[in-house]
């Protein structure tokens, strides 16, 4: 009898199964839909800058007629004003996209997250196909942050009247003594760029600790001002820089200023990967939670991820969004260091101190 | 009795308010200054005993001061700040004073514009002043180190920004337009009767000017020289673009790395903040003993000249070198910050096609230019008139009243400024949620407004006071007694002489809400988003050029503003000469 019923139902199973889901998803996306549409309104915190507000606003209230209300700092300016609100029970905020430091860092411990994975509707977003590595990533226990661009990030820049980008085979060639005194960096011993350089550095097997010390005896500049970097390196003031905002110095490039980035597939221990500000969660008691939700599936579907990863100059963990818009080599690497992620934040404390040492700040 | 003379007396003799409705009002008065100053305050120096870091539980110890004055770098950190700051208020104190006494005191051609351009100077946003600065000042690629090295004779660059002179030079252009700003109204209310009879005894111009002017000014003085001292002790910017590299680090810097360290460091932070208020309480103490030893009246009932002293043969000489000073701290650092909205990348003369107006077309078909241009209007025009009236009531009831409570409520007023800026916008966000009094306004632009008004409360109370001061208590007796109400009084006799200083305080009160970004951050809204943070936008987006335009459109926001208050203000002060 059984064998029987087996026969007839896996037939239909397979047959029917598949438009059951689909059907199954569709309805439960209208339903959402209707209910985000009534809510009118969702609450993003996300990374200051042009860039991230235009493809964060227009391009989700022109799809579903939904406003955006978009405030755009840094992480480390907006923790103390969501946290100060939670605490007071005050809920104003329905989407997060930032960096995975305040996310993983301050966001998680304080329970400002929901988990993602329920709030997952459209089959582009849950497809494990669509994402490289086979699935979206996703951070925190229950899956609370996920990482929509890891990027292979530029790690040395140089002024190319004065330095041959290719002339560097390893991060070893920078201790040679002629970059004595000659090489900027951008600050290791705060949060940024330069400090995930250096995380790279410690967290990879042939350089290290050592090498961060012999590195500090080259005499580097230490800078702060992620345009002023760049400008001091494309006027010659110093050769070479170490650790800097990518996106800063590619919009330099493409304004001609002569710098470069060094390829870090030239260099024999490659780069890091981290997702720069594309990082993205549902606050907890969230204002709008259907609105969220609706976000939350175009900001990770093929749409939202092309507005998003161009305009940043990111690229997106999914397959199908085009990476023309910068360097071939910022596709991720099989196997490369990550330092966005939970072993990442809690080797950059080790790391803080050690540069605090070595730079004496 | 000489005009040199100074009384001794033991308390103020001032217009007497004896109706009992005037005490209730002024006991109001007090309890909202105390609430809205000591709040904030209270909160700053609990979180520096909070060690819990943000979304953990509580924990009270003293670990956060123990790591903020363990650091060794404390000591040298707090020692380029003083020595910055000494250096810089020093310079700009003697030139500042005799600016303003040139512009307010004699018949320099042109002074009315030539004081203008010093406002001009100080409505300019620090860090696009500062890149053009770099532009020009870079010992490797600056253009007049180029210029001057094509001359035979010199080989290496002559200036070097990135020097602690360097820092100086480049604060100097915003610090002797505050200095004119501030000096020039007070000075303007001197009785010329008074230099005249020194120098019918014998004086100088230059003596009248050492042994007359200057000490009757002091109130004024006094003021701006702490405004100067908290305002360098709180200079970060400058400091991170051209210290940093020399490693030359300020004692803000440390206050600042550690706010925005990932987690936040705030025990540590607000710990280091603590010293403004040690700092704050010195200068006051040194403030209110000066003052209270003397009088500084210098617009009596007896009648008041405004007779301007003659330059002479010096006249032209002076003006060409107060026209150069105008112009190196105003047109260079403007034609900088212009030229940068023009270019396409910043400094860089030798890209192809390195001129473009992509950057202005850009900004001006932002669809949030209007907004933030009509919430920084609302916001400033709305601190800018509640700071005017309150501060002026506040500082009224300090002079002019002999309100028991007038000592605390002076020493009230100075108190924001013991919060260094950079924490102040926490303090005032701890205070909404902590005490949820005012949770509902979060998120408006009227909580940013009150914030703003928190923030140049010491300002605009003892710009205003100094001010009151010079005005003897006779004026409003004899309005009195010829049977003028308070408000009579207020609005016929004290009202021109103050309008002048009213003027500079709403100006300042609007270019503070125009330019402030770290209030904003924490308290504003999608909806209350303000010029500030649009440039911030295109500025954290590497987009320095379109953020250098809607700075460059905030600068002629407020100097539009400007220009329209001296106009009005013209019509309703005194008439000067």
């Amino acid at each position: 009898m059984l064998k029987r019923w087996l026969l007839w139902m896996v037939p239909l199973l397979v047959l029917f199964g598949p438009s059951l889901g689909e059907a199954a998803w569709k309805e439960e996306w209208q339903k959402v839909l209707k209910a985000a549409k009534k809510e009118g309104v969702v609450a993003v915190s996300g990374p200051a800058g042009v860039q991230s507000r235009d493809s964060l606003t227009k391009p989700f209230e022109d799809k579903y007629g939904i406003r955006v209300n978009f405030f755009g700092a840094s992480g480390r300016e907006l923790s103390p004003r969501i946290m100060a609100e939670r605490r007071a029970g005050h809920y104003t905020w329905d989407v997060y996209v930032h960096g995975t430091t305040t996310g993983l860092t301050v966001m998680i411990p304080a329970g400002a997250f929901k988990p993602l994975q329920p709030a997952l509707i459209l089959p582009e977003v849950t497809g494990a196909k669509n994402w490289r590595g086979g699935g979206l990533e996703l951070l925190g226990k229950g899956g609370l942050l996920a990482v929509m661009t890891p990027f292979q990030r530029g790690t040395i820049f140089v002024n190319t009247n004065l330095v041959d980008p290719k002339e560097f085979k390893s991060y070893k060639d920078l201790l040679a003594p002629k970059w004595k005194g000659k090489m900027a960096v951008d600050d290791p011993t705060k949060p940024g760029p330069g400090q995930a350089t250096f995380t790279f550095f410690y967290l990879h097997p042939e350089l290290g600790a050592d090498f961060i010390r012999a590195l500090a005896k080259q005499d580097l500049i230490m800078l702060r001002d992620y345009t002023t970097q760049a400008d001091e390196l494309g006027h010659g003031r110093y050769p070479v820089l170490i650790g800097t905002a990518d996106f800063v110095v590619e919009r330099r490039i493409r304004q001609q200023v002569p710098i470069a980035v060094v390829n870090p597939r030239q260099l024999k221990e490659g780069s890091d990967v981290s997702p720069a500000n594309g990082a993205a969660a549902l606050y907890q008691n969230a204002p709008h939670p259907n609105a969220a939700k609706v976000y939350i599936n175009w900001l990770l579907s093929k749409d939202g991820q092309s507005y998003f990863a161009k305009n940043m100059g990111y690229i997106s963990a999914r397959r199908d969004v085009s990476t023309d818009h910068t360097f071939p080599w910022r596709v991720p690497q099989p196997g490369a260091i990550k330092t966005y992620d939970e072993h990442a934040m809690m080797m950059k404390k080790k790391v803080r101190v050690l540069v605090r040492e070595v730079f004496r700040r | 009795m000489s005009p040199t003379d100074t009384v001794r007396t033991s308390r103020p003799r001032g217009f007497f308010l004896s109706l009992e409705p005037a005490t209730l009002l002024m006991a109001l008065l007090f309890g909202v200054v105390a609430l809205l100053v000591l709040t904030p305050l209270f909160l700053i120096l609990l979180n520096s005993f909070q060690l819990g870091r943000p979304g953990e539980p509580i924990v009270y110890g003293l670990e956060g001061w123990r790591q903020a004055f363990h650091d060794p770098s404390i000591l040298s950190a707090l020692w380029n700040t003083v020595s910055l700051a000494v250096t810089r208020q020093a310079i700009a104190l003697v030139i500042g004073v005799m600016l303003a006494w040139l512009i307010a005191r004699t018949d320099l051609p042109w002074k009315n514009s030539l004081e203008f351009v010093f406002w001009v100077s100080f409505f300019l946003p620090s860090l696009p002043v500062a890149l053009g600065w770099i532009l020009l000042l870079d010992d490797k690629f600056g253009l007049l180190n180029r210029w001057l090295q094509a001359l035979p004779f010199i080989k290496n660059a002559v200036f070097n920004v990135y020097s602690f002179w360097g820092i100086v030079w480049v604060h100097m252009t915003t610090t002797l337009g505050v200095k004119v700003l501030l000096l020039a109204p007070a000075f303007r209310n001197l009785d010329a009767t008074l230099e005249e009879s020194s120098r019918s005894c014998g004086a100088s111009t230059l003596g009248t000017v050492f042994r007359v002017v200057i000490p009757l000014m002091m109130p004024a003085i006094l003021v701006s020289t702490i405004l100067g001292v908290i305002r360098s002790m709180e200079a970060f910017e400058i400091e991170l673009l051209l210290g940093v590299p020399i490693g030359l680090f300020v004692y803000s810097t440390k206050i600042r790395d550690m706010v925005t360290y990932e987690p936040p460091e705030y025990a540590p932070a607000t710990a280091l903040g603590t010293m403004f208020l040690v700092v704050l309480l010195a200068l006051v103490a040194f403030q209110r003993w000066y003052v209270g030893r003397r009088m500084f009246r210098t617009v009596t009932g007896r009648g008041f000249s405004t007779r301007v002293v003659a330059l002479g043969r010096w006249r032209w000489p002076v003006f060409w070198l107060v026209a150069l000073i105008a112009f190196s701290v105003t047109f260079t650092p403007v034609i900088m910050l212009g030229m940068g909205t023009f270019m396409r990348a910043f400094g860089y003369f030798d890209i192809p096609n390195p001129w473009t107006l992509e950057n202005w077309q850009r900004v001006l078909s932002d669809p949030y230019l209007v907004q933030s241009a009509r919430n920084t209007i609302v916001v400033g025009l709305g601190t800018a008139g509640a700071g005017v009236v309150f501060y002026g009531l506040i500082a009224y009831v300090v002079v002019k009243t002999r309100f028991a409570g007038r000592a605390i409520l002076d020493f009230l007023s100075w108190l924001p400024w013991a919060i260094p800026g950079i924490l102040m916008g926490l303090a005032l966000l701890w205070t909404v949620f902590q005490t949820r009094v005012l949770l509902f306004l979060y998120g408006s632009v009227y909580l940013l407004m009150l914030a703003l008004f928190i923030k140049s409360m010491p300002f605009g109370v003892q710009i205003t006071k100094s001010v009151l001061l010079q005005i003897a208590p006779e004026l409003e007796e004899a309005a009195r007694i010829s049977g003028g109400s308070w408000i009579q009084c207020y609005r016929r006799i004290l009202l021109p002489l103050l309008t002048p200083t009213f003027i500079v305080v709403g100006l300042v009160c609007f270019m503070s809400a125009a330019r402030d970004i770290s209030t904003v951050v924490l308290l504003g809204s999608a909806q209350s988003r303000t010029m500030a943070l649009l440039a911030l936008d295109y500025a954290f987006g590497g987009q320095f050029e379109r953020g250098s335009v809607v700075a460059f459109m905030t600068s002629i926001l407020v100097i539009v503003i400007a220009m329209l208050a001296r106009m009005i203000g013209g019509r309703v002060g005194i008439g000067g000469h």
